[in-house]
C-alpha cells in the first residue's frame, strides 16, 4: 500500500492503492441515514440516491451525509431493486428510474420535494412517498418484457430534458439491453433490443453475462455512447446508441487483477474526459480506465473494512473531483479524491 | 511502589504511579538550595529563570516516572434498550412499549451524538439496531421463538454491542418473568463494568384467564383398568367453556347425549378439578390430552380467557402387558421373514414405516425393542435419531439394527446421534481400502433469519455423515478473494479441520455459478473417488452456468444436486433445476419456513450419495461365528452363507462381535448401552444378501433369541409409579409388590429420566416404607420426561427358596407448555433488584419524567494515552535550555535590532542606530551609578561578591571595556548587553588600554580564587 496518496506520477497501474478518503456516508442499519447492503447509487448533481437490500430508496446530502428523505418500494417480498437512475422523465421533469429487478419491471417515480426544515429524518422519509410517473415491462423473454432488469440509462436531446430513448439491461438468462422510446402518452414503448446470454466477443453477435450497469455518455470522440458493465464476462462494452459494438475492454479470459482487467465490474461511470471509473465487485476496487485504449490508469481501494478499503463495491459515480463509491458490504458510501479525476458531470438528460 | 497512592488526575492528565511525584518537592527543594550557590553568579532574573527551569525539569522527570496518561473524555450517552418481546407480554402492551421508546428517545436528545440501540429478548436475543445516533425507535425484525424469556442473554448481548466511546446505560423493558437463566447474575457483570441498568417494569395482570394447570393420570396402569384422569384448571374469575379430552389422539366422547364430543364446564375462580374416567384398552403408553375451549362471542372474540397457549395439558400412562416390538421398514418384503419369525415366537410386533414411528420418546418407550430394517438415516429427523439413542440409553429399550443397502454407513448413519449407541463403528477401517466417495459443497446463500447459523449446521451435518476416508470440499464466494475453497477437497479425517473451516464460511454474494462450478469440477474430476457428488445451495439468483460447463460434469460422472432456498422467482428455481436435471442430481425447492428442518435432512441424504462404496457384495461365504458367551447366540454354532453386508469396524469397549465377514469385518455384534441393549446385523434379513437364511431351520431361533435378549425385561413384580410435579421438581413414588402380592422390600432401583432437550439424569429411589420407594427429579423443561426404572429385589419363592425378582417399568412426566404461559402476573420485583444492584433507575413509563438521556449518575468514559515519553523529552529539552540560560544570555533588544537590520538592511536610518546606542550607553551608566550608590548592607555586599565571583568564572569584570565592541557584537550578541559595549570606540569617550584590561582581569581572577579558597 505504499504511496497511498496515489498521486505519484510514477504510480504503478497494476498496484491497488488506498482511496484518499474525504468522508464516509452511512452506516449499517435500517433507520433513515443508515443502509443495509446498498446495491445501487446515482447522483443528481446535488444529492446521492441509494437503494439498498431493505428496498429503501434514500436521498443523501453528500456534504452533511444526512438522509434527505426517501421511500420504500411498493413491493419487495420477492426481492429488492439492484439499480437506480435519476434522469429526465417522459414528461421532461426530473424522475427516478428504478429497475425493480425481482418484479421484472421499471418504475419511474417523480422526485419528491425536499424535507421541510425541522423535520426529523424519519418524518422526512415518511413524507417522501413519491408519485409514480409510469411503469413498464413484465416478466418474460419477449419484446417489452424483462427478466431481472438491472439498470436504466436515459438518452435525451441536447437540452437534456426531452427523453429520446430509455435503455434497460437485464440478466437471468435473458441477458440483453432493451431499448424503449416515449409512446407519446407519458409512457414508453419497446423499440428494439440487443444481446443474448453468452460470452462471445464477436461484433456480429453481442453476448452478455449479467450486464449490471449501463450509462449513456459522450465517448472519447464526443459522440454519445452506451457503456455497459458486462459483469460476469468481466468486461466493459462500448456501444453506439443503436446497439452496435464499438469495443470491448477486458474479456472473460483476462479476468483478474491486472491493470485493464476486471473481476465482476458491477458499476461503470464515464468521467467525461475519455476515461471511466469501474467499480469492481470481485476485485474490491475502483479502476480508472482510458475508454479509447482500454488501458488501466490506476486502481484504488483493496479489500478491507478500513477507510480507503472496499468490499464488493456495486457502484461508482463522481461530481467534479469528488468520487462516490458505493462500498456495499461495508454499508457505506466512500467520498474520495482520485488522481486526475475532474469530471465534467455527464448527465444525459437528467434535466439538471 | 504501585498501590501506595491511588491513581490521581490533574486536569486531562492522569498519573498511574503518583508516588513518584513526591520527587518534585524533595528534589525541587534540593535544587533550590544548591542553586542558591551554584547560580549565585547569574543576574537575578537569569538566576530565577535558571532555577525555575531546573525545578521544572525535575518536575517533568518526576511526572514522567509517575506514568502520566492523557485522558480524552466522551460526552455522548448511549442507551441500549432491551425489549421483552416474549409472548407473556400482551400485544397491546408491546405496542405501548414501542410508542414509549420512540417518545422517550425523542425527548431531551439534545446532543446529536447520543445513541440508541435496541435488543429484543424472548427465547433468544437479537440486536435489532446497533447503538446509533440515527436510531429513534424499536424496529422488530426477527425475534425468534417467543415462548420463553431469557433476560440474562439479552443483557449479555446488549453489553457486547455497547460503544466504547460513549457513556452507556441499559434499559430493560420487561415483565420480569424470566423462564431461562438468571438476570441477576448478568446484572453483577454489568455492575462490575460500571454500567447502570435502568428498568421499566411492565405491570399487568390477566383479569380473565383460564389455564389447564395439570392433567393427572396414573403413571402406570394395567390393561383394561379404568383410570381416573383428573384435569386441574385455574381460572382467574368464574367463567364457562368446554372441555375436550383426547386419548391416543382420538377425542373421547364426554357428552354422549349431545352432538358434541366435548363437554360444557362451569369454572369457579381459583382451581377447578374435573375427573374423567377412561378405560385402557391397549398395552404400552397411553397418551391423554385435555383441552379447554373458551367461549367465543358473536364477533369472534374470546370470552373469559387471554392466553390460549396454556389451555392444553397432557399426561401419559404406561399400561403393562405383553412385551411389544416395533419393526420399522419401508418395503414389506425386506422384513417379511423376520416379522414371520417373531410371530412364530409369539413376540407381538407393530410393523410400520419410518414416517409412522411415534414422534415422541414417551411413546417409543412403550415398546420393549425397536427393529430397524434397512432404514436410511434421512427418514429420521435429528430429533428422532436423538430419541432413539435416548430410548436405548436412558429408557432402557432394546434396539436391533438390521442391514441392507440403505443401512448403517451406507444409509448415512455415520455421525448420527444413534451411532454412539451401536456396538460397531460405522466408519470402515483404513485397511479396507474401499473405493471412497467425494462430496463438494458449493455454498451461496441461505436467506432466512439465522441462515448463516443454519448454513454452517448443514455443512457440518454433511461432513459428519461421511466416513473418514471420503473426500469433502467446500467452496463459496468469499468477500475479498472471490470464489475459493473454504476447505479444499480432501479427506474428512476426524472432521476437526473441516468443522473449523465451516466456521469460516461467510456466505458471500455470488455473482455467477460458473467460477464456483469450474473450481469444483477441476478438483472433483481429478479426485480419486468412486462416487462424486456436488450439492449447491443458493437462492438461485447468480448467473446460470453454461451448458458446456455442465456437460463436463456429465462427462466425468459428477452429479449436482441443487437446493434452492428462498428463491426470488421462478427464474431462480429454473436455474437450480437446470443444473440438477442436466447432471442427473436432485432438485429441492425449500420453503423458507421449513428450511430449518428440511435442509439438514436433505444434506445428510445427499451426502449418502457418495456412500454406496461401503457395501461389500460378492460370492456368498459362510461367516465365522464366535458365539461363546453370547446369550443370543446360544446353541447356534454356524450360519448359512451371506452374499453381502455393509462394511463397518469393531468398536472398542464391551461390544461383542459374534459373526465376522471378509477381512474380519463385524457382521453381528451386541452390547449393553446405558440401560438398554443393542444388536447390529450388517447383512440383511431378506433374499438379497441372505437367500439361504430364510430356509435355515434355526432362522426363527436366531431372531427370537436376539430379540428376547434385546427386549427390556418386563418382570413379574407389580410396580405402581405415581408422580407429582411441584415447580421444577417431580416427586416419584413407587409401590412395589412381588408376584405373590407381598410388599417388595430391599429392592434396588436403577433409573434414568430422559429430558425433552435430549439430556438425561439419574434418579435415585430410597425405600421410605414397606414396599414404598421415593425419589426426586428435576423436570424444569416443558415436554415429556420419560422415566425408566430397572429393579432387582431379593424374593422368597412360594417353595421358600431364595431368589431374585427383576424387571423394569416406565413412566412419563408431562409438562405441557412453557413457563412463559404460566405467568399470569408480572415480576417487577426482580427488575427493581437489577436496578438497585447496578445503580440504575426504576422508570415510571412516562417519557417526559423518565429522561432517557439524563446524564445523572453517569461517569463519562475516558480513553487514556501514555505520554511519559513526551514528558521525558520535554524534560530533556528544558534541561538543554537550562544549560543555555546559564551559559548563554540573549539580548532581546539587540536581537530585535539585528532582525530589523536583516529584514530591511538599507532602510535603517543611521540616526536611529546612533540613538539606540546612546540609549544603551545611558542605561549602562545608570546601572553602574546605581551599583556604586547602593547601601553596603550585608545582602548587597554578598550579591556583589557573588557577582564578582561569577564574573570571574564566566564574564568580564564590570569595568572591563572591550577593545572593539562593535566587532564582538557581530560574534556574540550578549556582549552588547554589557554596559561597556553600549558605545563604539568612537563614542566611548576614552580608548581602553589592553594592558590595563588584562591586568585587571587577572586581578579579578586572583581575587575570586582567594575568595573561593576562603569559603
Amino acid at each position: 500500500m505504499a504511496g497511498a496518496s496515489g498521486c505519484s506520477p510514477a504510480h504503478d497501474p497494476d498496484e491497488t492503492t488506498l482511496l484518499a478518503v474525504d468522508r464516509i456516508i452511512g452506516e449499517v442499519g435500517t433507520f433513515p441515514g443508515q443502509m443495509s447492503y446498498p446495491r445501487a447509487m446515482d447522483f443528481d448533481g446535488r444529492y446521492l440516491w441509494i437503494v439498498d437490500k431493505t428496498a429503501r430508496v434514500q436521498r443523501f446530502d453528500p456534504v452533511s451525509g444526512r438522509s434527505a428523505g426517501g421511500w420504500t418500494m411498493p413491493e419487495y417480498l420477492l426481492g429488492k431493486p439492484t439499480g437506480i437512475t435519476v434522469a429526465s422523465g417522459p414528461d421532461g421533469e426530473p424522475a427516478v428510474y428504478i429497475p425493480d429487478t425481482h418484479y421484472h419491471r421499471v418504475i419511474v417515480h417523480r422526485i419528491p420535494p425536499l424535507p421541510a426544515d425541522g423535520m426529523t429524518p424519519r418524518q422526512a422519509f415518511l413524507a417522501g412517498q413519491p408519485a409514480e410517473v409510469t411503469r413498464f415491462g413484465s416478466y418474460g423473454e419477449g419484446r417489452g418484457q424483462f427478466i431481472y432488469p438491472t439498470d436504466v440509462a436515459v438518452l435525451t436531446d441536447s437540452s437534456g430534458r426531452r427523453v429520446r430513448r430509455v435503455y434497460v439491461s437485464e440478466y437471468g438468462g435473458n441477458d440483453r439491453v432493451s431499448v424503449w422510446e416515449p409512446d407519446g402518452s407519458g409512457g414508453f414503448a419497446p423499440a428494439f433490443a440487443f444481446g443474448v446470454f453468452g460470452s462471445s466477443d464477436s461484433a456480429d453477435r453481442i453476448e452478455f453475462n449479467r450486464p449490471q450497469s449501463i450509462e449513456i455518455a459522450p465517448g472519447p470522440d464526443g459522440t454519445a455512447e452506451l457503456v455497459v458493465a458486462d459483469a460476469c464476462n468481466h468486461r466493459i462494452g462500448r456501444f453506439t446508441i443503436d446497439g452496435e459494438l464499438i469495443a470491448w475492454i477486458g474479456s472473460p479470459g483476462t479476468a483478474g487483477e491486472a491493470s485493464g482487467s476486471f473481476k465482476y465490474p458491477y458499476g461503470v461511470h464515464v468521467v467525461g474526459d475519455g476515461t471511466a471509473l469501474v467499480a469492481e465487485f470481485g476485485n474490491n476496487r475502483v479502476q480508472r480506465i482510458d475508454l479509447r485504449t482500454g488501458l488501466g490508469l490506476g486502481s484504488y481501494g483493496g479489500a478491507g473494512r478500513r477507510p480507503g478499503n472496499l468490499i464488493n463495491p456495486w457502484a461508482v459515480t463522481s461530481w467534479g473531483s469528488a468520487v462516490f463509491v458505493l462500498d456495499s458490504q461495508n454499508n457505506r458510501v466512500v467520498v474520495a479524491r482520485l488522481p486526475g479525476v475532474k469530471s465534467r458531470r455527464i448527465v444525459a438528460g437528467a434535466g439538471r | 511502589m504501585t498501590g501506595l497512592v491511588a491513581v490521581i488526575g490533574l486536569g486531562p492528565i492522569q498519573f498511574d504511579r503518583p508516588v513518584w511525584l513526591l520527587l518534585l518537592p524533595a528534589a525541587g527543594l534540593a535544587a533550590w538550595w544548591m542553586g542558591r550557590r551554584s547560580l549565585a553568579g547569574l543576574g537575578p532574573v537569569t538566576r530565577w529563570v535558571a532555577l525555575s527551569a531546573r525545578i521544572v525539569v525535575i518536575g517533568l522527570l518526576a511526572a514522567a516516572m509517575a506514568e502520566p496518561h492523557w485522558r480524552t473524555g466522551s460526552k455522548h450517552v448511549s442507551v441500549t434498550v432491551i425489549v421483552d418481546a416474549s409472548e407473556s407480554i400482551p400485544g397491546h402492551v408491546q405496542r405501548e412499549v414501542d410508542r414509549y421508546v420512540e417518545e422517550a428517545a425523542a425527548l431531551g436528545r439534545d446532543d446529536p451524538g447520543d445513541r440508541l440501540g435496541v435488543v429484543t429478548i424472548a427465547r433468544d436475543s437479537f440486536v435489532q439496531s446497533l447503538p446509533s445516533d440515527k436510531t429513534d425507535r424499536v424496529e422488530r425484525q426477527h425475534i425468534g421463538s417467543p415462548d420463553g424469556t431469557h433476560l440474562a442473554a439479552g443483557v449479555r448481548l446488549a453489553m457486547a454491542v455497547l460503544p466504547p466511546d460513549a457513556v452507556n446505560r441499559l434499559l430493560i423493558i420487561s415483565d420480569g418473568n424470566e423462564t431461562i437463566g438468571s438476570v441477576l447474575q448478568t446484572a453483577e457483570a454489568a455492575r462490575a463494568a460500571g454500567i447502570p441498568v435502568d428498568v421499566l417494569p411492565l405491570t399487568y395482570q390477566h383479569d380473565s384467564e383460564v389455564m389447564v394447570d395439570r392433567l393427572i393420570a396414573p403413571a402406570t396402569a394395567r390393561m383394561g383398568e379404568n383410570v381416573a384422569v383428573r384435569v386441574v384448571l385455574q381460572a382467574t374469575r368464574a367463567t364457562r367453556g368446554r372441555l375436550a379430552v383426547f386419548m391416543n389422539g382420538s377425542q373421547v366422547d364426554l357428552d354422549p347425549d349431545g352432538p358434541d364430543l366435548s363437554t360444557p364446564v362451569e369454572l369457579k375462580a381459583g382451581p377447578n378439578v374435573l375427573t374423567v374416567p377412561l378405560r385402557t384398552r391397549y398395552a404400552g403408553p397411553q397418551k391423554f390430552e385435555a383441552v379447554f375451549e373458551p367461549l367465543v362471542g358473536p364477533g369472534g372474540e374470546v370470552i373469559g380467557d387471554s392466553i390460549l397457549q396454556n389451555n392444553r395439558a397432557e399426561a401419559i400412562s404406561f399400561v403393562s402387558g405383553e412385551g411389544r416390538v416395533l419393526v420399522v421398514r419401508e418395503v414389506d418384503l425386506e422384513a417379511a421373514a423376520l416379522v414371520e419369525a417373531l410371530a412364530d415366537a409369539r413376540i407381538a410386533a407393530d410393523v410400520r414405516t419410518a414416517d409412522q414411528v411415534p414422534p415422541t420418546l414417551a411413546e417409543l418407550a412403550g415398546y420393549d425393542a425397536i427393529v430397524l430394517v434397512n432404514e436410511p438415516v434421512d427418514l429420521f429427523s435429528i430429533r428422532q435419531q436423538e430419541d432413539l439413542r435416548q430410548y436405548v440409553h436412558d429408557a432402557g429399550g432394546g434396539l436391533v439394527m438390521v442391514g441392507g443397502p440403505r443401512s448403517f454407513g451406507a444409509g448415512g448413519w455415520i455421525g448420527s446421534p444413534l451411532e454412539d449407541a451401536l456396538p460397531i463403528r460405522l466408519d470402515p477401517p483404513q485397511k479396507r481400502q474401499m473405493p471412497r466417495g467425494a462430496l463438494a459443497l458449493v455454498i451461496h446463500s441461505v436467506e432466512i433469519p439465522e441462515g448463516t447459523f443454519l448454513g454452517k449446521k448443514i455443512c457440518e451435518a454433511a461432513a459428519n455423515s461421511l466416513s473418514r476416508l471420503d473426500l469433502i470440499g467446500i467452496n463459496e464466494y468469499r468477500l475479498a478473494e472471490g470464489v475459493d475453497w473454504v476447505y479444499p477437497l480432501s479427506e474428512v479425517g476426524d472432521g476437526t479441520a473441516v468443522k473449523r473451516a465451516i466456521q469460516q464460511l461467510k456466505f458471500g454474494d455470488m455473482p455467477d455459478f460458473a467460477p464456483s462450478l469450474e473450481l469444483t469440477h477441476r478438483a472433483m474430476s481429478a479426485a480419486p473417488a468412486g462416487q462424486k457428488h456436488v450439492i449447491v445451495i443458493s437462492d438461485g439468483d447468480p448467473s446460470p452456468p453454461s451448458r458446456q460447463l455442465l456437460q463436463k460434469f456429465v462427462n466425468d460422472k459428477i452429479t449436482i444436486s441443487a437446493v434452492a432456498c428462498a428463491t426470488h422467482s421462478f427464474v431462480d428455481q429454473q436455474t437450480m433445476q437446470y443444473m440438477a436435471n442436466y447432471t442427473g442430481g436432485r432438485y429441492y425447492n425449500i420453503d423458507p419456513r421449513d428450511a430449518g428442518v428440511q435442509i439438514p435432512q436433505i444434506f445428510i441424504k445427499e451426502a449418502q450419495t457418495v456412500k454406496r462404496s461401503l457395501i461389500w457384495e460378492g460370492t456368498p461365504f459362510v461367516p465365522a461365528v464366535a458365539s461363546a458367551g453370547s446369550e443370543p447366540m446360544r446353541g447356534i454354532s454356524s450360519v448359512p452363507p451371506v452374499a453381502g453386508y455393509v462394511v463397518a469396524a469393531d468398536r472398542e469397549g464391551l461390544s461383542q462381535v459374534t459373526m465376522r465377514g471378509m477381512e474380519n469385518d463385524p457382521i453381528l455384534a451386541q452390547w449393553q448401552h446405558g440401560l438398554g441393549r443393542v444388536i447390529t446385523y450388517t447383512s440383511d434379513a431378506a433374499s438379497r444378501w441372505n437367500p439361504q437364511w430364510i430356509e435355515w431351520p434355526a432362522y426363527r431361533q436366531f431372531w427370537e433369541q436376539h430379540l428376547r435378549w434385546a427386549m427390556r425385561p418386563t418382570g413379574s413384580a407389580t410396580i405402581r409409579v405415581a408422580t407429582e410435579t411441584r415447580g421444577d421438581e417431580t416427586l416419584v413414588s413407587v409401590d412395589a409388590l412381588d408376584p405373590q402380592g407381598e410388599r417388595l422390600n430391599f429392592a434396588r432401583f436403577q433409573g434414568r429420566v430422559a429430558s425433552p432437550d435430549g439430556s438425561a439424569q439419574d434418579i435415585t429411589l430410597r425405600q421410605v416404607g414397606p414396599g414404598r420407594y421415593e425419589g426426586r427429579v428435576r423436570t424444569a423443561e416443558a415436554g415429556s420426561h420419560v422415566m425408566s426404572l430397572r429393579y432387582v429385589a431379593p424374593m422368597t419363592g412360594e417353595d421358600g427358596t431364595a431368589g431374585v425378582v427383576e424387571g423394569s417399568v416406565q413412566a412419563a412426566i408431562s409438562k405441557p407448555f412453557a413457563d412463559e404461559f404460566r405467568m399470569l402476573q408480572d415480576n417487577a420485583a426482580l427488575l427493581r433488584q437489577v436496578a438497585e444492584l447496578t445503580g440504575g433507575r426504576v422508570l415510571a413509563g412516562d417519557p417526559v419524567r423518565d429522561r432517557l438521556w439524563s446524564r445523572d449518575g453517569l461517569t463519562m468514559p475516558v480513553a487514556t494515552r501514555p505520554i511519559w515519553l513526551t514528558v521525558a523529552l520535554a524534560a530533556i529539552g528544558l534541561f538543554v535550555i537550562d544549560v543555555g540560560i546559564r551559559r548563554v544570555r540573549l539580548d532581546v533588544k539587540a536581537l530585535a535590532g539585528r532582525l530589523r537590520m536583516l529584514v530591511s538592511p538599507g532602510k535603517a536610518p543611521s540616526g536611529r542606530q546612533m540613538a539606540g546606542l546612546r540609549a544603551a550607553r545611558d542605561t549602562a551608566r545608570q546601572r553602574i551609578a546605581a551599583r556604586s550608590d547602593a547601601p553596603a548592607d550585608g545582602e548587597s555586599a554578598l550579591r556583589e561578591k557573588i557577582q564578582a565571583k561569577a564574573s570571574a568564572k564566566f564574564e568580564a569584570p564590570p569595568d572591563y571595556r572591550p577593545a572593539d565592541a562593535a566587532s564582538r557584537d557581530r560574534g556574540r550578541a550578549d556582549v552588547a548587553a554589557r554596559p561597556a559595549d553600549a558605545g563604539s570606540s568612537a563614542s566611548a569617550g576614552k580608548a581602553p588600554d589592553p594592558e590595563e584590561g588584562m591586568s585587571r582581569l587577572l586581578k579579578a581572577k586572583k581575587k575570586a580564587r582567594d575568595e573561593m579558597s576562603d569559603e
